[in-house]
């Protein structure tokens, strides 16, 4: 189907810490030697340090009586053995320091992974990170997240004042610290974040959706998870609710965790681990969380933005359109998808708001190619046309078209300044705030709106509009904008709207679906609707069999509704196309078609 | 322990030869544990330490270049003795990991991964011969601190379930405060898990279960950061100043002698230093005609070549005429190989370079390059001119994919091919690395260039499951970086550009 554009990654994070703090600590040891172990307080740290520390001197102590003896009673001259003697004095407490150290690096460690900092400084870059108190950390985000991490950590550890507090401990308070430069800081975090990483198709999925295999083992979990609920919110999951982790795992490899509802992959083939019990969710899932979308392209032939919202007069049209079948009706008629011609059904009084009355202006010597619409008015001028660069040899006056208006007796004439009459018809015509919206964007907001009651009386699952992905086709990655898909919780519609339904969509949109399927390991999981909310009269040359009230002319319409199918090539599926304007005819179509 | 037939070759793996060839086939240094030419005073060494290992604790620091058979050293241990099993010996290979930098806890790490059921069963014999005391140092001086743990473990010996976590207790895969408490016991340290390494190591041997442990690639540690390696020195230390405790095994570590020749031990860690004065292995690159010979007639008879005995000492002789250009254990293999083969009659990308007089052009563009900083961010310097690269070769646009971000690699929807860029010599991020592009490219045939540094194989990753690398390129990026900004700078020149597509194979 389409190419996989985005990935999710699980970052291990290790911190290196000790880059920034060990020249301070190695200073202060040369300086204080053995009083850096004795009088600082290191309970903040570790409350059981002290005690640690206190046995552990004995071993030294007796360990380099030991050594000492091994020395003296080894060979060399007098002064190698006193060298010797004084390298093992100056490091008897080696492991002592070693550990202290440890001690304090943990102890940050343990700030800077912390729900309450994460929350502070990571929610930007970050879907979910996983952390335990062994200092081990993941981060779950994008594939391109991990030059924000750095930032934001960069930060985090700045706003904590490690290296400061950190002074303050090694010089017992005596001086302040000033603020270093964040800069500092640039040592703690890998620059290669890239090389641990894993990479996963969505960074959670509803773990009722799986079941381990034989082998794999369900145990509570030494990791703990941070949901960044900001996330959760744009990928339209729930908040999380805390519980308690449980980890998947094959021998001692952890495959994948859980809390709460979800379940979260910590390898990329995880799927070999378990059973999954409806396939179409997982699929469903990775839709939603839009690892297929294109990602967003910056060059210069950015193409119009998808339209996700109504104004509020467009809001208006649509509204009144799903309220009755006399607006949708009425549009029927429009011609161009534009303009109600001479003999169209009178405009109700509600919907008038939405038409002007306007002359249409057709066959102008000048504007062969073109319609103009030009205010109703009894005499005066309506429209000038100048042409600003004559060509070599023409001989027209630049002053193309001048047209106006005058009363003749009781009724009106329309001409061009050279006295011609003019080829002119009264005609109702949408207003420019719905005329571009009706052609461009309407039928996907009308269809918006049943989607959203299906979803709501539980037909449907879930929906999302206007995505854009890629499929491999010939001679290249070709692009596809998919208007609406469709989850009933079984499959996957993939819809593709239009105002008017033409003859060449038939022929179109079978191949390019065929060409999405070419490489698609599980059709049966997907279905391929094209919806309309006219057709156009060409189709009629197809002559479909009457149908459930398809196929045939229907009362106060002026076009015909159609119900059909056609044959997607290569494959076993159709195409289910289907043109309707009624909202409540186009739900009852559509609740058939997603009740399975 | 007397033991028969060490540093003897070993029969090769069938499946295993068509994966040496190709290697070598494209100047890879493969994985040839059957055998270990040369190298006569590391083997009089190791047999030393072997000969001891059950019934004392010997350790060795092994350094050497890259490409001079360290990880294949430790390969033919464990090859020997898979093949030998009656010795009961077992290596545990492993390379460092730079989030474990104290040793003690690697070790342990690795007994509870590995060595825990045997570690059950020699704890029950342990038991049985009313040895536990004695081997726990009678509880004297420090181990009286581990004397309650193990006298749980006596009490409980029967209990197969609590045995089990009281291990995981012991290697620290366990270590909350409840899990002790739980068992009654109060709470041990990272400090008490020394003694606890001793006790273990001293159950397994016991029980005539001894374990060969074979830390690779220590450089890791050191750089990532050089406060872990000098902790990494201070534990290897202390595990020296127990050794003494420990009544059998065997430790070998190994580094890259870049490490040791940059920084000094004796400045890193001076008693450290002097501990291990006697027990540093220096593995040098083969040499002499001797070691060359054997070593073209251990590859004939791994590959199946039939060569005849005169022809072996020609190959050595004409090997070692060119001994100045070999720099490393691994070319020399490659270098007999190709002798070996007659193969070698096509030019190679720098000979077509000096062909068109542009060879010092590019040395010099190359020099630049380093000491403006190419190696930070690296994959960015080179991303910048191939991606140029490509535009300037390519039709349309759509012919190639380019992902900088993450997988680094440049997929050709012409060719199905994928050419993936390694630049880290750390394995286990460069496999995860290949992973991802192999999740987002499922069918497409690999083409992976891997710098020097990363000692990887067509072998390594079949072992890993990973069939889609069609070809695994040894490469130096800036080398790739400096002939792409030559190119760009001569983007007419032809000539120049077919150097590239040798380079690049085809890209």
């Amino acid at each position: 189907m389409f190419i996989q554009q985005k990935n999710n990654s699980i970052y291990r994070v290790s911190l290196t810490l000790e880059q920034v703090l060990s020249p301070f600590w190695n200073l202060s040891r040369n300086l204080l030697k053995e009083g850096l172990l004795s009088n600082r307080d290191y309970s903040e740290y570790d409350p059981d340090f002290q005690q640690r520390m206190e046995e552990r001197m004995t071993w030294c102590d007796t360990e380099f009586e030991r050594q000492c003896a091994k020395i003296n009673a080894g060979d060399g001259t007098a002064e190698e053995k006193e060298n010797k003697i004084a390298t093992e004095e100056a490091s008897k407490y080696d492991s002592i320091f070693d550990e202290a150290f440890d001690c304090i690096l943990n102890y940050y460690q343990q700030k800077i992974f912390s729900p309450e900092c994460f929350q502070k400084q990571i929610k930007k870059s970050c879907t979910l990170i996983i952390y335990n108190d062994q200092g081990e950390c993941y981060f779950v985000a994008e594939g391109d997240a991990p030059d924000r991490f750095d930032k934001e950590y960069r930060n985090s550890l700045f706003s904590m004042k490690l290296v400061e507090d950190f002074l303050k401990f090694l010089n017992d308070g005596i001086v302040e610290a000033n603020s270093f430069n964040p800069k500092i800081y640039s040592y703690v975090f890998p620059d290669n974040f890239e090389d641990d990483a894993v990479s996963i198709a969505s960074p959670l999925y509803l773990k009722d959706t799986i079941t381990p295999k034989e082998g794999v083992v369900r145990e509570a979990s030494k990791y703990n998870i941070w949901f960044n609920d900001k996330y959760l919110k744009t990928l339209g999951y729930d908040q999380h609710q805390e519980g308690n982790v449980y980890e998947y795992r094959i021998g001692d490899d952890v495959i994948g965790l859980e809390e709460g509802q979800y379940f979260i992959p910590m390898v990329t083939e995880w799927q070999n681990y378990f059973d999954v019990a409806n396939k179409s969710l997982i699929i469903w899932t990775d839709y939603k969380n839009k690892i297929y979308n294109n990602r967003e392209k910056d060059d210069e032939n950015k193409q119009k933005p998808v339209k996700t919202s109504m104004t509020a007069v467009e809001k208006e049209f649509v509204d009144a359109a799903v309220a009755s079948d006399e607006l949708t009706n009425l549009l029927s008629y429009l011609t161009d998808n534009l303009y109600l011609p001479e003999g169209a059904p009178a405009i109700a009084e509600p919907y008038k708001k939405f038409f002007d009355y306007l002359i249409k202006v057709e066959e102008l010597k000048h504007l062969m190619d073109y319609k103009l619409y030009v205010p109703k008015q009894d005499e005066g001028t309506l429209l000038g046309v100048y042409k600003i660069h004559k060509l070599t040899g023409e001989r027209e006056f630049n002053l193309r078209h001048f047209l106006y208006s005058e009363k003749k007796g009781e009724s009106t004439v329309y001409k061009d300044y050279s006295d011609k009459d003019l080829n002119v018809a009264t005609v109702q015509v949408l207003k420019p705030q719905y005329a571009s919206f009706y052609m461009m964007d309407y039928y996907e907001f009308f269809v918006e709106e049943v989607l959203k009651a299906l979803k709501q009386g539980g037909v449907i699952k879930d929906y999302l509009r206007n995505q854009k992905y890629s499929f491999r086709g010939q001679g290249g990655n070709k692009e596809i904008e998919i208007d609406a898909l469709v989850y009933n919780g079984q499959k996957i519609y993939l819809l593709e709207l239009k105002t008017t339904m033409h003859i060449e969509f038939l022929n179109i949109y079978p191949q390019r679906y065929a060409a999405v399927l070419a490489d698609e390991e599980n059709p049966e999981l997907y279905e391929f609707h094209l919806i309309s909310s006219f057709a156009d009269k060409n189709i009629e040359v197809l002559n479909y069999p009457e149908e459930e009230g398809y196929n045939i002319a229907r009362e106060g319409l002026k076009a015909i509704p159609y119900r059909f199918n056609v044959v997607i090539p290569d494959t076993e599926k159709k195409l289910h196309c289907l043109s309707e304007s009624s909202f409540n005819r186009l739900k009852t179509e559509l609740t058939r078609v997603f009740t399975v | 322990m007397e033991l028969v037939d060490l540093w003897k070759p070993l029969p090769p793996m069938e499946d295993n030869k068509e994966l040496i060839r190709r290697d070598l086939e494209k100047g890879l240094a493969p994985n040839l544990p059957y055998f270990i030419a040369g190298l006569d005073d590391v083997k009089k060494s190791i047999s030393g330490y072997l000969s001891k290992i059950d019934s004392r604790f010997s350790y060795a620091l092994i350094s050497g270049r890259y490409g001079n058979g360290k990880t294949n050293l430790f390969k033919y241990l464990e090859y020997f003795f898979q093949q030998n099993e009656a010795y009961n010996i077992h290596v545990a290979h492993w390379r460092a990991d730079v989030d474990k930098y104290d040793i003690v806890l690697f070790l342990l790490y690795i007994i509870q991964k590995r060595y825990s059921e045997a570690l059950k069963a020699a704890l029950r014999i342990a038991v049985e011969r009313d040895k536990v005391k004695e081997l726990c140092n009678s509880y004297r001086d420090s181990f009286s601190a581990i004397e309650e743990y193990v006298s749980k473990i006596v009490e409980k010996i029967a209990d197969d379930d609590t045995i089990e976590t009281l291990i995981e207790l012991g290697t620290g895969k366990l270590y909350d405060a409840n899990s002790f408490n739980r068992l009654g016991l109060s709470k041990l340290t990272n400090y008490n898990r020394r003694e606890i390494l001793v006790f273990f190591l001293n159950v397994l041997a016991e029980s005539g279960y001894y374990i060969i442990f074979c830390l690779d690639e220590l450089e890791k540690i050191q750089e990532k950061s050089r406060a872990r390696f000098q902790s990494f020195l201070t534990s290897y230390r202390e595990l020296i100043d127990l050794s003494s405790y420990i009544n059998g095994h065997l430790l070998l570590t190994a580094i890259t002698d870049s490490v040791s020749q940059k920084y000094p031990l004796e400045l890193y860690n001076p008693a450290f230093a002097r501990r291990i004065e006697n027990d540093k292995l220096d593995l040098k690159t083969v040499e002499g005609v001797a070691a060359i010979k054997q070593m073209a007639e251990e590859l004939a008879r791994v590959l199946g070549e039939e060569v005849s005995s005169t022809s072996f000492d020609a190959i050595a002789s004409a090997v070692n005429k060119k001994r100045k250009d070999i720099n490393s254990t691994s070319e020399l293999v490659r270098a007999v190989f190709v002798q070996l083969t007659k193969q070698g009659n096509q030019k190679t990308w720098e000979e077509m370079l000096s062909s068109i007089g542009l060879k010092s052009a590019f040395d010099a563009k190359r020099q630049e390059l380093i000491e403006d900083g190419a190696l930070q961010r690296i994959y960015q310097k080179l991303f910048a001119p191939l991606t140029d690269y490509i535009k300037i070769n390519s039709n349309s646009e759509k012919d190639y994919e380019v992902t900088i971000q993450r997988l680094q690699c440049v997929y050709s929807t012409e060719t199905n091919r994928c050419y993936v860029f390694l630049f880290t010599s750390d394995i286990d991020a460069n496999i995860n690395r290949l992973r991802n592009v192999i999740n987002e490219y499922p069918h497409a045939d690999l083409l992976v260039f891997k710098p020097k540094e990363l000692d990887i194989t067509m072998g390594d990753l079949k072992e890993r499951g990973i069939e889609q690398v069609k070809e695994l390129i040894p490469y130096d990026p800036t080398e790739l970086i400096a002939l792409l900004e030559l190119y760009l700078d001569n983007y007419e020149n032809d000539a120049l550009r077919d150097v590239v597509t040798v380079y690049t194979h085809q890209l």
